[in-house]
């Protein structure tokens, strides 16, 4: 090829715009609204990022779902559109449905054992995620998933008999409460007031928050206070993007997202506190989960979780019992699971 | 192509899109039926209805490209003549040739980039499904080149316009050619380099192309999804991102309930059912002056209600309406299809619609507080069309019929059944015990019942007409809505509305001249997106700037939806005015004509309501 004066322009350009001298922005799509503590924590890990790179590697956000709802923010990753999202399960199980397994019911009971078991099984999502071309470099708690109904739900059997309310989309977990034995209806958050009016749907698997947000407790006043399974924010990346923020950054820059991670704990904590007590004062009657209420839960969801069935064909058993491997380790640890 | 060949294609689009639309309707209704009687519903049956809607869009698009229906603005063309006008008619022909065919290999790459080959959506790979996209652009992008109006060698020219496309679509066939060759020659990454520079210089200058070629009849789905696509070029973004918008915005939630209330109105209109409830309200309400007109706006604000404000009441009841007011109440045509447009979004305030939910959850209001604030001005609106119903009765002389009982009761047997509907409608989705799509589903269910085997108004071998016959039409108009989220996304991604509020935030410091910018910019706003993008996109926005200036977070929600909705009506490229244009199959200049009297009363109440703020607050206190 020879060299005219044009190609040498072009492909310096070219060069400029794959070099990465050149300032990188990161785009991330997050469906949490603009100032909540996700909001702050990844504006927090952008202007760290900016300092700790010289102002070459930063964040655009697109919060409020603006970059759309996650299956579609997933969508724009892997176009290119967006470079990386915050997941929650929803997201989460179009990459691989194995990312679910710690967001099952009654698979993990308490924060120290999330904490415990997300540590050790980080490396097997690692490599589920390498595969499918992701880098997970945070993961963060939103608050715990609770039954809120219209009639108190204190066993298992109590919920079979009411219709539960779940999003619709969300196929494997849907299926796996229905293989469970629980009535499921598809409903989405916004039909959910005129379907618990109509007794379309009598039950929500919400978390506190959630069912503040969208004020379900005028209807569903009853709330089992029983972890049934944390609600999981993961920040995820494309390999692509990864690839192009200089290495020399990426230890540096994965104990920024840690540490702001462990401060978004904190936050999304004290605000599922403020929700509850949001719900308090709005007359929510809560169900203390007594010792047999556990037991009653944990009975039919491990015999459950035994049997082939999603486990097995979906979600893989090998990683299924890695994490509860974990999780049972822990309960050793430190005593029993409550 | 042979004319048994063609006849033969023809009739196979129009069969399996037929077959998709009833399915549409099906599948949510067995979902509702199962649910009823057992436990519980159909295994990805929302997938299968999303995909359906797909198909029925990219099908549909197809035959309203081969019926020459695309929805265009040609204002323009009014003013050329012969040879010169002839060459505008090639040249958009082409435009829209190169730019639907780019969108094809965009799609391509979009399928192959964005789901995995073994990812499955029910029982079918999704990447068969959402096939239909690449090849539905690609045989509209042919069919282009098939208008009567061009001679054969003007065919040519815009034939070759599938070639451009594929340049014009460069970076995405890199994209492809990486997937299959990944050490692909340096040569493919140089072009598109040099692709992306000369689009940073030129993109501002296509676009204004396309603008202009907007109003001389480029249709409006090339329009806006072309615009996107030349700015997504110009800032070397994913192109992909418009297939993308299309499949978002098509496989959404709520989107389903657009063919199917659009079908719903079209079994009814193709049936006897019109006559029967004319028959029915001039007995009930010819006697009032304007009653009829009142009768129109009612049912429009009613509609639209449990509709969300997309422009389905134009569509679903805009041709019975019609007929209603001019055929059988003596209403002049033009007063009554500026009527019927603008009251295809009134009613938008009122409890359970969907975008005022959406608005107390993105803008963390209570949605009580919200419906209740909404109610004062949604009847301030409604009143206000419905007087000028009144006013323009009794100034057109339009003739008043004798009360009698007797007809009453006798028309109201007779149209019982078409009657009973909305009543069905109301109380499956207000009752809460479907979704809007499933109620969708029940009224297409329910019609058919109805007209087919009640009314025996349609045999059965007539039934697939009915349903070919609304096909352009929703084919038409979803295809608009996908490209339409195009350009929205666009804005997002420009960031375009985070620079006008720190604009403003720094500019200015009135109150009053907040609202007028917050009046036009909503205006606007309403003109370009679809309400629930609009939600999304600018309350964010505009909620720390009203809280800034001291609105009461209520009133600000009630001004951003009336304005939307008044945006809806706003010349030239409100959504109501399309959808007007299409169901009175009037050119579009003559509907914004007929518009703007209208358009001035509703401004008259959007500013009302934007300035006096006890209208909706006053039942919160």
């Amino acid at each position: 090829m020879k060299l005219t004066g044009k190609k040498v322009y072009f492909l310096a350009l070219l060069l400029l715009m794959i070099s990465p001298l050149f300032s990188l922005t990161i785009k991330v799509g997050s469906v949490a609204p603009r100032n909540s503590p996700w909001d702050k924590a990844l504006t927090a890990i952008s202007g760290r990022w900016s300092e700790i790179s010289g102002g070459r590697v930063s964040l655009k956000i697109y919060p409020g779902g603006i970059a759309g709802a996650e299956g579609d923010m997933l969508r724009k990753v892997k176009l290119g559109a967006l470079d990386g999202a915050v997941l929650s399960s929803m997201g989460l199980n179009k990459i691989s449905p194995d990312l679910l397994i710690l967001t099952m019911p009654l698979v993990i009971k308490t924060k120290p054992e999330l904490d415990y078991v997300m540590d050790k099984i980080e490396p097997t999502y690692e490599k589920i995620m390498q595969k499918k071309k992701f880098k997970l470099i945070g993961w963060a708690m939103a608050g715990w998933m609770k039954i809120f109904s219209r009639n108190p739900v204190r066993y298992p059997k109590d919920l079979m008999n009411q219709k539960l309310g779940f999003t619709s989309g969300e196929e494997v977990l849907t299926q796996l409460l229905k293989d469970m034995g629980f009535r499921v209806i598809p409903s989405d958050s916004i039909d959910w007031l005129s379907s618990l009016q109509s007794g379309r749907v009598d039950a929500l698997l919400i978390s506190p928050l959630i069912a503040a947000a969208y004020q379900v407790f005028t209807l569903a006043d009853n709330m089992l206070d029983y972890p049934i399974s944390p609600l999981l924010g993961a920040i995820v990346l494309s390999d692509r993007a990864w690839r192009k923020i200089p290495a020399q950054y990426h230890d540096e820059f994965l104990s920024v997202v840690a540490e702001e991670v462990k401060k978004l704990d904190l936050a999304s904590q004290e605000l599922e506190g403020k929700a509850f007590q949001l719900l308090l004062d709005h007359g929510l009657n809560v169900t203390e989960a007594t010792p047999e209420i556990d037991a009653a839960w944990t009975t039919l969801i491990e015999k459950f979780y035994k049997k082939e069935g999603i486990i097995g064909t979906v979600i893989s058993r090998d990683v299924f019992d890695e994490a509860t491997g974990y999780a049972k380790e822990y309960r050793k640890q430190h005593g029993s699971g409550n | 192509m042979a004319p048994a060949t063609k006849a033969f294609v023809f009739k196979l689009e129009n069969t399996i899109a037929s077959v998709f639309l009833f399915l549409l309707a099906f599948i949510p209704f067995v979902e509702i039926v199962l649910r009823m009687v057992f436990r519980t519903g159909l295994s990805a049956g929302y997938d299968y209805t999303a995909h359906l809607v797909l198909w029925i869009t990219f099908l549909g698009g197809m035959i309203t490209s081969r019926e020459e229906q695309h929805l265009s603005v040609s204002v323009g063309m009014d003013i050329l003549k012969g040879r010169f006008k002839q060459h505008v008619v090639t040249l958009n022909s082409f435009v829209a040739a190169v730019i639907t065919s780019a969108f094809a290999v965009s799609s391509v790459s979009m399928i192959l980039l964005a789901f995995d080959p073994g990812q499955m959506t029910g029982i079918f790979s999704t990447r068969l499904l959402a096939s239909i996209m690449p090849l539905g652009y690609l045989i509209i992008s042919f069919r282009f080149s098939l208008s009567s109006q061009l001679s054969v060698s003007e065919r040519l020219i815009v034939r070759s316009g599938i070639l451009f496309g594929v340049i014009l679509a460069l970076p995405s066939l890199v994209n492809i050619l990486y997937i299959y060759i990944p050490d692909l020659p340096p040569f493919w990454d140089n072009a598109v380099a040099v692709y992306t520079l000369v689009f940073q210089a030129v993109h501002v200058y296509v676009v204004l192309f396309i603008a202009v070629a907007a109003f001389f009849g480029l249709p409006l789905f090339i329009v806006l999804g072309g615009a996107a696509y030349i700015l997504f070029a110009g800032a070397g973004g994913s192109l992909e991102l418009i297939p993308n918008e299309a499949y978002t915005m098509l496989t959404g939630k709520t989107i389903a309930a657009i063919p199917m209330f659009t079908l719903s109105g079209f079994i009814l209109s193709e049936s006897k059912a019109g006559e029967r409830l004319i028959g029915f309200f001039r007995a009930l309400f010819g006697w009032v002056p304007g009653g009829m007109a009142v009768v129109a706006v009612f049912v429009s604000a009613f509609f639209t209600t449990f509709t969300g404000a997309s422009g389905v009441t134009i569509l679903a009841l805009g041709g019975l309406l019609s007929y209603i007011l001019v055929k059988k109440g003596g209403y002049n045509e033009n007063f009554a299809h500026g009527l019927l447009t603008s009251s295809g979004s009134i009613g938008l305030l009122f409890p359970p619609s969907l975008p005022i939910i959406l608005y107390g959850v993105v803008a963390q209001v209570s949605i009580k507080d919200m419906f209740l604030g909404g109610v004062i001005p949604g009847v301030l609106m409604v009143v206000a069309l419905s007087v000028f119903g009144v006013v323009a009765a009794v100034k057109q002389k339009v003739p008043r019929i004798p009360f009698q009982a007797r007809e009453v009761s006798r028309t109201f047997v007779d149209s019982f059944w078409e009657i009973l509907l909305p009543f069905i409608i109301m109380i499956f989705y207000f009752g809460g015990i479907t979704t809007i799509v499933e109620t969708g589903a029940i009224a297409v269910i329910y019609a058919l019942i109805a007209e087919m085997l009640i009314h025996r108004d349609i045999p059965l071998k007539n039934i697939g007409d009915v349903f070919i016959k609304s096909l352009p039409i929703i084919g038409g108009v979803l295809i608009i809505l996908a490209a339409s989220r195009g350009l929205s996304y666009y804005i997002v991604d420009a960031e375009i509305p985070m620079k006008l509020a720190a604009w403003v935030e720094l500019h200015i410091s009135s109150r009053y001249v907040f609202l007028i910018l917050l009046n036009l910019a909503l205006l606007v706003t309403g003109m370009l997106m679809d309400i629930f993008s609009a939600i999304m996109v600018v309350v964010p926005l505009i909620l720390p700037l009203g809280k800034l200036f001291g609105i009461n977070p209520v009133h600000l929600g009630i001004i951003f939806l009336a304005n939307l909705e008044l945006g809806y009506l706003t010349p030239p490229v409100g959504l109501n005015l399309f959808l007007a244009a299409y169901r009175f199959e009037k050119p579009l200049s003559k509907i914004y004509r007929t518009v703007i009297p209208f358009f001035i009363l509703l401004l008259v109440a959007v500013l009302l309501i934007t300035y006096v703020p006890w209208f909706s607050l006053g039942l919160l206190r």
